[in-house]
């Protein structure tokens, strides 16, 4: 690969970060904390291409600083650059495809087990209020691991995606720990007087629910009071 | 590309139609791919592994590019102490304190190693060292297993013990008459002449380049096995401890990801218990198909035909009983 090529990939690279990051598309396969990093990362990419692109083009030419256009030159240098037209794989990924969240089907089932070797001990209070807003996952933990029982009878406020199974309607978030590739899905048993049976939402609905949490094994359940359609989050995993 | 450029198509060219193809193609690529769960999931895999490196590997090539400037070599040479036992052990701990991925160190060894003597088996020992527990590599570990201190602990600990003992066993056996190739003039990166900002820039380039290329092919292998193994068949093959061990040692040797962004794609495996996921975190930095690559570019074959099995089996054996002691109970 010709050198001024390899600088045009890297400006790729580099474009293509910037824009997942700018449209907010990184959310759907990395933490929203990862933003600034992001940003840094495609600033950089794209401050090496331009000063390589520039200094080629003061130098007279890429042909005239590069060894890279002789092929047979290349073997003392140790390196092939052919691996390096791979690179356009995630810039068509990236900014042409730019592929979905996650849909629940891919994530691995175990969320709940995942927290089961840790000991039980107290929690902190929950927030006050009525029904304070929780995440699904602290939901589980609490449910599964908190022995001053903040959850018991206390009104909570969850947000979810609907999964409809045989047996009635899960309330599921899919949790991602480090990006995308590690996720799994939590969920929680949707009863009680407005979850169970008779407002049925298709799956993939997100819902706020307001409710009671009884615990159970391995799926502690939510006993609705209100239920509300709401739209889906910016941030599609929590 | 040659026959290419005797038709004076140049890889700018096939770049430019490349993309353009993409771009024309690009809603009916987006459709097919959200439209079909297994490519959506392999894309989605692929972008998240990718995306959530591409800082660390940022990182990496920003202090290794430092390095090229302001740490020469011939200037770490002169701090190793003279007796080749504890300069393979100071070498050792110096690899953990200088960042660069594979592909920067094994140049840099080859400069360190010089005509073999006292410098050799520390050169190697720093050259397996410094990918492996370097600052970069420990966070991103750290980042990649939230919650689980024990698995960086691991790593660290197999890895150093792998680079010193590969430095011992070849200050004990090695033989100067295996290193065939000699120093090109100007080994480090690119086009060396000019001033520091420069040489700077055509490092980090350079070393990004080829290790995100790299990446690239260990996001595929990550995305490819999220959806093609059905779920429970890896699961069942690797829990068996050697059976997984051996699997990913392999994995390890022939994806040959950069030492920066293996922690993730290791993470991404939920399905492999942790001390087969070590033994890969350990293995791969260590040795791959492009290490043995540029080993034998740089040192000669004979040299890598001997080294990179060797290290290898080190590398697998220890991270093996380190694994074993420290994450056993949690596997």
């Amino acid at each position: 690969m010709k050198r001024e090529t390899e600088n045009t990939l890297l400006l790729l690279v580099g474009l293509s970060i910037g824009l997942i990051t700018y449209t907010g598309v990184f959310t759907r396969y990395v933490k929203p904390a990862l933003l600034p990093w992001l940003a840094a990362t495609a600033v950089l990419l794209v401050g090496l291409a331009l000063v390589a692109i520039v200094a080629d083009i003061r130098r007279g030419g890429p042909g005239h600083g590069g060894h890279d256009q002789d092929p047979d030159h290349q073997g003392d240098h140790s390196h092939r650059t052919g691996v390096v037209w791979l690179l356009v794989v995630p810039v068509v990924l990236l900014i042409f495809v730019t592929p979905p969240a996650l849909r629940p089907q891919a994530a691995a089932r175990s969320a709940t087990s995942a927290s089961s070797d840790a000991l039980r001990h107290a929690f902190p209070p929950l927030p006050p209020g009525r029904a304070p807003e929780l995440s699904l996952p602290e939901v589980l933990v609490r449910s599964a691991h908190d022995s001053s029982g903040s959850l018991t009878n206390r009104l909570v406020t969850i947000t979810g995606f609907v999964l409809n199974e045989r047996d009635g309607m899960d309330l599921a978030r899919i949790v991602i720990f480090c990006c995308a590739a590690d996720a799994q899905l939590a969920r929680i048993h949707l009863r009680g007087p407005a979850g169970g049976g008779a407002p049925r939402f298709a799956d993939n609905t997100w819902l706020r629910v307001e409710g009671r949490v009884k615990s159970g094994a391995p799926i502690p359940t939510l006993d609705a009071v209100t239920v509300t359609r709401v739209d889906a989050p910016a941030n599609p995993y929590a | 590309m040659r026959a290419a450029r005797g038709l004076r198509v140049g890889s700018m060219e096939v770049l430019v139609f490349c993309l353009v193809a993409f771009a024309v193609s690009g809603a009916w690529l987006r459709a097919g791919v959200a439209g079909n769960a297994m490519l959506a999931t392999a894309g989605t895999v692929f972008c998240a592994v990718f995306v959530q490196a591409l800082p660390f590997l940022g990182l990496g090539v920003v202090v290794s590019g430092l390095i090229a400037v302001f740490v020469p070599p011939e200037r770490l040479v002169r701090w190793l102490p003279r007796r080749s036992e504890t300069a393979v052990l100071a070498a050792g701990l110096a690899g953990a304190a200088l960042p660069g991925c594979e592909c920067g160190s094994v140049p840099v060894a080859r400069r360190l190693f010089g005509d073999g003597g006292a410098a050799g088996a520390a050169a190697l020992t720093f050259m397996l060292a410094a990918p492996a527990i370097n600052p970069v590599v420990v966070v991103a570990t750290a980042v990649a297993f939230p919650g689980q201190p024990k698995m960086v602990i691991a790593r660290v600990g197999a890895s150093l013990l792998t680079a010193v003992t590969m430095g011992w066993v070849w200050s004990r056996w090695g033989r100067a008459e295996w290193i065939t190739r000699r120093l090109p003039p100007n080994a480090l990166h690119g086009p060396g002449t000019g001033s520091k900002w420069l040489v700077f820039c055509e490092a980090a380039r350079h070393d990004f380049l080829q290790a995100a290329a790299y990446l690239v092919v260990g996001a595929a292998a990550a995305a490819a096995l999220h959806v093609l193994v059905p779920p429970g068949v890896l699961e069942r093959v690797v829990s068996h401890l050697v059976v997984g061990v051996v699997v990913m040692a392999a994995l390890a040797v022939s994806l040959a990801i950069c030492s920066e962004a293996d922690a993730f794609v290791a993470s991404s495996l939920t399905m492999v218990p942790l001390v087969p996921r070590l033994v890969f975190l350990v293995v791969g930095p260590a040795v791959d198909v492009k290490l043995l690559a540029m080993q034998s570019g740089m040192f000669g074959r004979a040299f890598a035909a001997r080294f990179a099995p060797a290290t290898l089996v080190v590398a697998t054996a220890i991270a093996t009983v380190a694994g074993v002691l420290l994450l056993g109970g949690s596997a």
